[in-house]
Parts: structure tokens; C-alpha cells; sequence
């Protein structure tokens, strides 16, 4: 048990180890002109599809593996809207106990440019690493988490030989999710998930616009069985153009996400599965 | 030369043998300690012994003796002491023989290191020398009451000097109320006037005067009245010496004239005598059995002789073998509880009662009679016709037995005589017509016990049939109330497979009741109740199906880990194993229980239902793949069943 705890300690200290790390390097600073009063853009509309994959791959360690596409509105294709970002986040998790897991990944990001009057390239990769600490705690009937994501970031422009430019984010997420139609989180259950997201960024690039973005959603969820949920919900967004701290972005995002965690292990190494600090 | 060397050898040969035989003969003088039983008394012994060709025998002090303190301070103890000395394994010298009965006393004391417990009880003893196994010199008999392990009374005592077993001189017996004092001649035999005085009066009460050992006349003194009883001898007959005991007594009485004579048999000198004499038979007992000799006294009287010839000692014989097997007949119908009760209400039985009961007492009684005088050894000194005219009183019984004093008030008048009674011609009064009696009333007796056998086994397999009737409604009435309790609870299709239960344990016990009392009603009894428990347990089989599900679907249950809720859930597993057993098999147990129940199929369907349900718990941990691939549209439960390895149980059986 002791041995369990001391290994735990020093992987959750690496994990850091390698954000902080991130977090010093060098960064280019840009001149901006900030307004006088802060501007709103108007709301863009954007729809996700997002996949949520968690494979077990041992008692303790799972994959997890994330693919979401994103679609922002333009002027052509106002609500069904075109794809702006495909995203693939994969990590391998930790599971601590039922209260606590980590993780540490990788994400690229293929974003298209959606601007039709663009003369740039069409599609640029971005890179991330990241590392995740959620935190699951029950509340009544309900679970509340606290998540916090840390991500370095390598991003560039589409413009043609546009150089990378790297930031941190700092994400801090509460979310709670409510069974609807029974005592508990189980199957065949609805759920209610209010969440709330800020994200902060930091970095060379990051002048005067560190609230990257602010995320309030509602979701409305179905837990199919232990090992498929789906979920929908609306999301507003609010954060400062990295451009110009004084200009805020807005968008209403319609969220459509699959949650699946299956477990190709044999059945003699799954058992048992709930007593994880046996 | 050779023949010197040969004798040498042959002196060493006989030296050594004989100083290998003293040594032998040393070294087997053994001290023997542990436990050791006498004549019925059992207690731990400590003697000398030695071993000459293979036997033991006894030699130098002995002495074996029990006492239970426990058994003492809990209740009562018997305890007994004999030490004396053996010679040559018969006993010699100074013996003293203990019999103490105590309870504890009040209170104890400590002397000496040591507890003392006070008791109180009675002590008897015996003391005296014994020259070759017999009693020589004065024998001394006491018994003493104890209270506080103090003396405080003698109750008997007596004193009696014998040579070599035979009673010498005068004597004196004594209880707390009289004194008996008398004399032998030298030979033994019983002499002059033994006289009996009240305790502490010295007037004389009662006086038997003998002659030679034969009893001449008894004076007796009541009252300052004196009564005078001679006896009657028959002056033809000669006469023969016997031992004074209680047989003498008993021969006495046919010596008298008259049955008014015979009072003075009832005072305090014959009990006196009785009483000393059953000590020394007590002495001899154990004396006997641990001597050579018998220790009994050679105290003597002389009775006339009528010595029993063959044909009377064959007649005897027969009696004793036909009283016995008629004893034990009579013995075991007369406690046989059963029949007592029958008796009550069955005439019949009644009747056989009451020729066991007159046959017992009217006809076995006497035939005990005469046969505890030949136990006492005394048949020969009597004369038969009185003899007889004491056994029979008003003659040899008749062959047709009037019952009426042994029926029952108000119940026929009936009489019982064997079939063949005229085989049966005894007449007048001698031992060949009391052995025709004794025949007659075992024929009797096993005639009466075949008649109520048969009437006793009957009465036997109704109250058997009656039970089992009585069964039968409780199984009934289990099963229905059992429906009655769970009947609300449960689906409707378990109910109605319920209620076919039930009506078929209602058909079977009417088509029960309407047929007629045979033979054959306690086999089909029986085998209804077999049946009954059957659906009983059908019954209840199917009562539980539901809470059997559930233990089902609880046990293919697993708790499973959803990350993205931080919760375990559970997950139902091998689904269509679970409902292939909810959904074909369940219905198909249910649809044999209305369609094919039979008390013949009542123990197939409720074996199956039960083996399933185990099945179904085993393969929640077995590897199931093919199973479930195999299930995958499957609605025959017959297949299924076979899927599960569950062969039919009627197919099994064949």
C-alpha cells in the first residue's frame, strides 16, 4: 500500500515537472493596440461532434483517446456550418482511485482555414501536450469534478511559412453531473451536466489576453451502458483574441458528444473490477 | 566309562531342573492389586497369589473392598469389605465379611490431616475363623444402625459356635425384640427346646422342642395363655435329615394337622431362624465362589421322606419348561399396552384378556407354587396328596374356562376351551394331571396369542392407515396455505401453475376418499403422501421462481468502471443466457406444471427447475462464448436445456 502511494507520488511530480518545464520557455511578444473599452465580437455558431474514448488497458492505466470535430458557421453554411478542426487527443490515464486520475498525452489538431477569401494554406497542424488531473467526488445522488488540464501548446498561422508559436493553457473545469430520471448514475439513465470552463493561457505570445476562453455549457446525457453514454448540450464561450486583450470573441456552440469506454482485457484480469486500492 | 559319564550328565540334567523349578515357583509368588468381582461384588482386591501349572491360586492375606465417596456425599453408598486370609486357595483363619449402606451424615470433622464425613446407614457383619473353607470356632453376625458414624442399636445379632461346619453347642439369636436360644447335638442335628424370650422380660413366649432334630411340638405363651401344637408326622414314613433354612419351614407346614396349626410358623422364632439362615446363605455365596468348599453350616433337622420317583421328577420337568414359555405369553399380552387399549373397546379382545388374566392367575399361579418348592428343595419331604390339596385347593381346574370374573361388567357370559380339550383327561390330584394343566395352559395361552396377533396387527395397520390419513391432510392443507400465503405475490402465470398444483393434490385426495377400506387403502395412502411431498415441494418450487430469478439476475451482475462518470455500474452479463432462462425457460416450467403434472412427473418437473436454477448460477463464471452463440434465436426449452447440459431427468431414469 505504501509502495502504491510513494509510486503514485512521484508520477503526479513528474507529470508537473514536464508542464512547468513548458511553461518557461521563451516567448515573442507582439505590439497591440488596446481599445478603450473592451469590444464583443458578435457570437460565431459552432456545432462539435466529439468522441470520447477511455480504453482500459490494465487495472490502473487506460488510453484514452479523444476525436471531435469542429464546426464553425460561416457565411455560406450560417447554422449547419464547415470544418473548422479536426481534433485528436490521446493520452495514457492513471487511474489513482475513484476520486483521482491523471493523465498524459498528445493532442494534433488539424485546423482548416475558414475564411473563403483566405489566400493562405487551407490546413495547418497544431501540436500540444498535455496532462490532466480530475478529481470525481460524490455529491447526493450526483457526482461533482473538478478537472484541471495543463497544455502546451505549439500553434502557427496559416500563412505560408508562418512560425509556431507556443503558449500554456491553464484549465480549470467544474463540472456536475445529475441523474434525472433515477437515484443514481446508472444505466439507462438521463443526467443534467452544467459545467463551467476557464481557460488561461500564457506565453510569450500572450500579452494582454490571458483569458483565452470561458465555457458554460449545458448538457443533457444518457447513460446507454457502463460503456456507452451520449450526451448534447449548449455551450456559450467568451475569451480575449490573442491579437488584442481588449477584444472578446463570444460564440454558442452545439455539442454532440459519444462517450465509450470498452475493455478488451480478458475476463480473469478484470476482476475485480471496483476494488482498485485491493 | 561311558555309562559314568551318562549318569554325570544325567544327576546335572536333574539338578538343574529341579533348582529351574524352585526358582520357577519363587518367582511366581505374585501380589495381585486392581479390580476384582466376587459373587456380584465388585470392588478393588489386593491378594498374594501364585501360579502352579497355569493355575492361580490364591495364598496369604486377601482382601477386596469398595467404597464410592463420591456416590456417599451425592446420594447413597454401598460399600463392603471381606478380609481373611487363603491357604492353599481356600480360605482360612480370621475372616471378616462388611456390607455398610450409608448415607452422609451431618456434618464432617478433620483428624489428622484427613476429612471425616459422618454417615448414617445401616452396618452388617460378619466375623469368625474358618478352618478349609468351612466355619470353625464362633461365628459372630451384627447388624448395626449407624447415625454419625455412632452405633445406635443392634437390629440382629447372632452367635453360633461350629467344628468343621457343623453347628456345635448352644446358640443365641437376637433382634431388638426377642432373644432365641437353643443347642445342637455334636452331629448337627437340632435338640431339646429352643426357646424364644421377649427382649429384656425373661418370660418365655415361645418354646419349639426337638428330638434328634425332629420337631416334636411348639409351645407358644400370649398373654399368659399357652398354646400347644404337635405335630403330625406320618408315623410310616422314615425320615431324613435336612438343612435348617427356609425350606424346613416351608416343609413344616404340611406336617400339621390342621391349617390352625400352622400359626406358630408365623411368630418370631421361624423369622429369627429365616433371618440367620439367609446371612449364612449369603456368606456361602461368596465363600463358595472364592473357596474349594461350601461354607454353609451343617445345621440340621430331620423331615419325613417322600422321595420323588422318576416319573414324578419327568412330570416336574415338563411343568418347569411349559410354565416358563407360558409365563413369558402370558407376561407380554397382559403388559402389552396396545392391547389394554383395545381391550377397552373390542370385545373380542376383551375376551382374550380375560383368558390370559384367568389362565395367569388361576392356573399359572398355583403351577409357581409348586414349582418354588422345588426351588427350596423340599418336594421330597412332602407328602403329594398335600402337596396337591395345597397346590389345588378345590381341585385341578376343568378344561372349559369360565371368564366371567375377569369380564368386564355387563359383557356375555363366555368360557374358553381349547379345540382338542377332550385330549386333555386329568383327573385327581398329582403331579401328572399339574402337568396336563401346565400343557393346557400353554396351548391356551398361544392359541389366544395367535387370535389377538392377528387382531392386534389389524388394529395396527388401521391406526398406521390413520396416520398416514392424517399426513396426507397435513401435506394438504401445507400446500394450500402455501398457496394461499405467496399467491398474491406472484405473477399470474406462476399462480396459475400454482393453482394445477393445487388441484391436482385436491383430485387425488377425493378420488382417495371414495374408495372403499381394502387392504390395499394403506399402500395407496402411502403413496399419496409421497406424492403429496412431491408437490409440495413442487409447490413451493414454483412459489420461489421469482426470488430465484432475481438471485439470477443479481448474480449476473458485475460492477464496471465508467470513467467518464467516476461511478462503478452495473452491467448485466451473458444476457441471453439470463433470458433464455426468464424468457423460454421459466415459461416452459410453468406451462409443464398446468399441462403434464401428474404425481409421477410432480418430482421430474421440481428436479429440473432446481437443477436449472443451479446451472444458471454456475455459468455466470464459465466460459460461455459457444453457449451464447448457440443461444443466439433459440426458443426451444428442450434445446436450451440440452445447451445448458441439462438432460432430462425422465430420460435419465430409463
Amino acid at each position: 500500500m505504501r509502495t502504491t502511494y510513494a509510486f503514485h507520488t512521484i508520477w503526479l511530480c513528474v507529470l508537473f515537472t514536464i508542464g512547468t518545464t513548458f511553461g518557461i520557455s521563451a516567448q515573442e511578444q507582439e505590439k497591440e493596440e488596446l481599445p478603450l473599452e473592451s469590444k464583443y465580437k458578435d457570437p460565431v455558431t459552432r456545432t462539435w461532434f466529439n468522441t470520447y474514448g477511455n480504453i482500459r488497458i490494465s487495472k490502473r492505466l487506460f488510453w484514452d483517446a479523444q476525436t471531435h470535430f469542429r464546426f464553425v458557421e460561416t457565411e455560406s453554411t450560417p447554422y449547419l456550418s464547415q470544418i473548422g478542426q479536426i481534433y485528436n487527443r490521446h493520452a495514457i490515464g492513471y487511474i489513482y482511485s475513484k476520486k483521482f486520475n491523471a493523465s498524459l498525452g498528445g493532442v494534433v489538431r488539424i485546423n482548416f482555414n475558414t475564411d473563403p477569401a483566405s489566400p493562405d494554406r487551407n490546413v495547418v497542424p497544431e501540436w500540444r501536450i498535455w496532462h490532466q488531473y480530475q478529481f470525481a467526488l460524490p455529491l447526493g445522488s450526483s457526482m461533482i469534478y473538478h478537472r484541471i488540464r495543463i497544455e502546451h501548446r505549439w500553434t502557427q498561422g496559416f500563412a505560408e511559412n508562418s512560425d509556431y508559436i507556443f503558449r500554456n493553457r491553464w484549465r480549470y473545469m467544474f463540472r456536475m453531473k445529475t441523474p434525472l430520471n433515477n437515484h443514481k448514475l446508472q444505466p439507462k439513465t438521463f443526467y443534467i451536466s452544467p459545467e463551467a470552463e476557464l481557460i488561461m493561457q500564457s506565453g510569450k505570445a500572450v500579452v494582454a489576453s490571458p483569458m483565452e476562453d470561458l465555457r458554460i455549457t449545458t448538457t443533457l446525457g444518457y447513460i446507454a451502458t457502463p460503456r456507452l453514454s451520449f450526451a448534447a448540450g449548449l455551450m456559450y464561450s467568451q475569451g480575449q483574441e490573442l491579437s488584442n486583450g481588449g477584444i472578446y470573441k463570444q460564440a454558442w456552440t452545439l455539442r454532440f458528444h459519444m462517450y465509450f469506454s470498452p475493455d478488451f482485457r480478458k475476463v480473469k484480469n478484470k476482476l475485480p473490477e471496483i476494488h482498485f486500492n485491493d | 566309562m561311558i555309562l559314568f559319564r551318562t549318569i554325570i550328565r544325567g544327576l546335572c540334567a536333574t539338578m538343574l531342573l529341579i533348582l529351574g523349578g524352585i526358582s520357577m515357583i519363587q518367582a511366581q509368588e505374585n501380589t495381585y492389586r486392581g479390580p476384582l468381582r466376587i459373587a456380584g461384588y465388585e470392588g478393588e482386591a489386593v491378594f498374594q497369589y501364585r501360579i502352579v501349572e497355569g493355575d492361580t491360586l490364591r495364598n496369604g492375606p486377601f482382601r477386596i473392598q469398595k467404597s464410592d465417596l463420591q456416590s456417599l456425599l451425592q446420594n447413597e453408598d454401598t460399600s463392603f469389605l471381606f478380609s481373611g486370609d487363603f491357604k492353599d486357595n481356600t480360605p482360612e483363619g480370621a475372616w471378616k465379611l462388611r456390607f455398610g449402606s450409608f448415607t452422609s451424615g451431618n456434618g464432617s470433622e478433620v483428624v489428622d490431616y484427613q476429612y471425616r464425613v459422618l454417615v448414617n446407614g445401616v452396618q452388617e457383619e460378619a466375623s469368625g475363623l474358618v478352618s478349609e473353607g468351612r466355619p470353625n470356632g464362633t461365628w459372630n453376625i451384627l447388624v448395626n444402625q449407624i447415625e454419625n458414624s455412632e452405633i445406635t442399636g443392634t437390629s440382629f445379632k447372632s452367635k453360633i459356635d461350629f467344628q468343621n461346619g457343623v453347628p456345635k453347642g448352644s446358640f443365641q439369636i437376637e433382634d431388638t425384640q426377642s432373644t432365641l436360644v437353643g443347642r445342637f447335638l455334636r452331629n448337627g442335628l437340632a435338640h431339646d427346646q429352643w426357646a424364644l424370650y421377649g427382649g429384656g422380660d425373661t418370660e418365655i413366649e415361645e418354646d419349639w422342642y426337638f428330638k434328634d432334630g425332629i420337631l416334636e411340638r411348639v409351645e407358644t405363651k400370649n398373654e399368659g395363655e399357652i398354646t400347644e401344637w404337635r405335630l403330625n408326622y406320618d408315623e410310616k414314613a422314615d425320615f431324613k435329615t435336612v438343612k435348617l433354612g427356609e425350606g424346613y419351614l416351608q416343609a413344616l407346614r404340611f406336617q400339621a394337622s390342621s391349617k390352625d396349626s400352622l400359626s406358630f410358623l408365623k411368630g418370631s422364632l421361624p423369622k429369627l431362624l429365616v433371618q440367620n439362615t439367609s446371612f449364612y446363605h449369603k456368606l456361602d455365596t461368596i465363600f463358595t465362589e472364592i473357596g474349594t468348599t461350601a461354607f454353609y453350616p451343617e445345621w440340621k433337622v430331620k423331615l419325613p421322606y417322600y422321595p420323588l420317583d422318576s416319573l414324578e421328577k419327568a412330570h416336574l420337568q415338563n411343568i418347569r419348561s411349559q410354565v416358563s414359555e407360558a409365563k413369558s405369553i402370558s407376561d407380554i399380552l397382559l403388559n402389552s399396552s396396545q392391547l389394554n387399549l383395545l381391550k377397552l373397546s373390542d370385545e373380542e379382545a376383551a375376551y382374550g384378556y380375560a383368558v390370559v388374566q384367568t389362565i395367569s392367575e388361576e392356573w399359572l399361579q398355583p403351577l409357581y407354587t409348586l414349582l418354588s418348592y422345588e426351588g427350596l428343595g423340599v418336594l421330597d419331604y412332602i407328602q403329594r396328596s398335600k402337596l396337591m390339596a395345597d397346590i389345588w385347593p378345590v381341585g385341578t381346574p376343568s378344561t372349559t374356562i369360565d371368564l366371567q370374573a375377569y369380564l368386564e361388567d355387563g359383557a356375555t357370559d363366555r368360557t374358553f376351551s381349547l379345540p382338542n380339550a377332550e385330549q386333555f383327561t386329568w383327573q385327581g390330584n398329582d403331579l401328572q394331571a399339574s402337568s396336563q394343566v401346565a400343557q393346557y395352559a400353554l396351548q391356551g395361552l398361544q392359541v389366544i396369542e395367535r387370535q389377538l396377533g392377528v387382531k392386534l396387527g389389524k388394529q395396527q395397520s388401521q391406526q398406521e392407515l390413520l396416520i398416514l390419513e392424517e399426513r396426507l391432510i397435513r401435506l394438504n392443507d401445507s400446500l394450500q396455505s402455501y398457496i394461499d400465503s405467496v399467491g398474491n405475490k406472484l405473477p399470474k402465470s406462476h399462480l396459475k401453475a400454482l393453482r394445477s398444483v393445487s388441484a391436482l393434490a385436491e383430485k387425488q385426495l377425493s378420488a382417495y376418499a371414495s374408495v372403499p377400506e381394502t387392504s390395499e387403502k394403506p399402500t395407496m395412502a402411502r403413496e399419496l403422501v409421497g406424492c403429496f411431498k412431491e408437490l409440495n415441494r413442487l409447490g413451493r418450487a414454483v412459489g420461489t421462481l421469482p426470488q430465484q430469478s432475481d438471485s439470477i439476475q443479481k448474480r449476473y451482475v458485475d460492477g464496471v468502471w465508467n470513467p467518464f462518470v467516476a461511478v462503478v455500474m452495473e452491467e448485466q452479463l451473458k444476457k441471453r443466457i439470463t433470458s433464455a432462462y426468464q424468457k423460454v425457460l421459466v415459461p416452459y416450467f410453468l406451462n409443464q406444471t398446468q399441462t403434464s403434472l401428474s404425481c409421477e412427473t410432480a418430482a421430474d418437473i421440481q428436479q429440473r427447475m432446481e437443477q436449472t436454477y443451479r446451472r444458471m448460477l454456475a455459468l455466470r463464471d464459465e466460459d460461455t462464448k459457444r453457449l451464447e452463440r448457440k443461444l443466439r434465436k433459440e426458443d426451444d426449452p428442450e434445446t436450451v436445456l440440452e445447451l445448458f447440459n441439462l438432460e432430462n431427468p425422465a430420460t435419465e431414469h430409463e
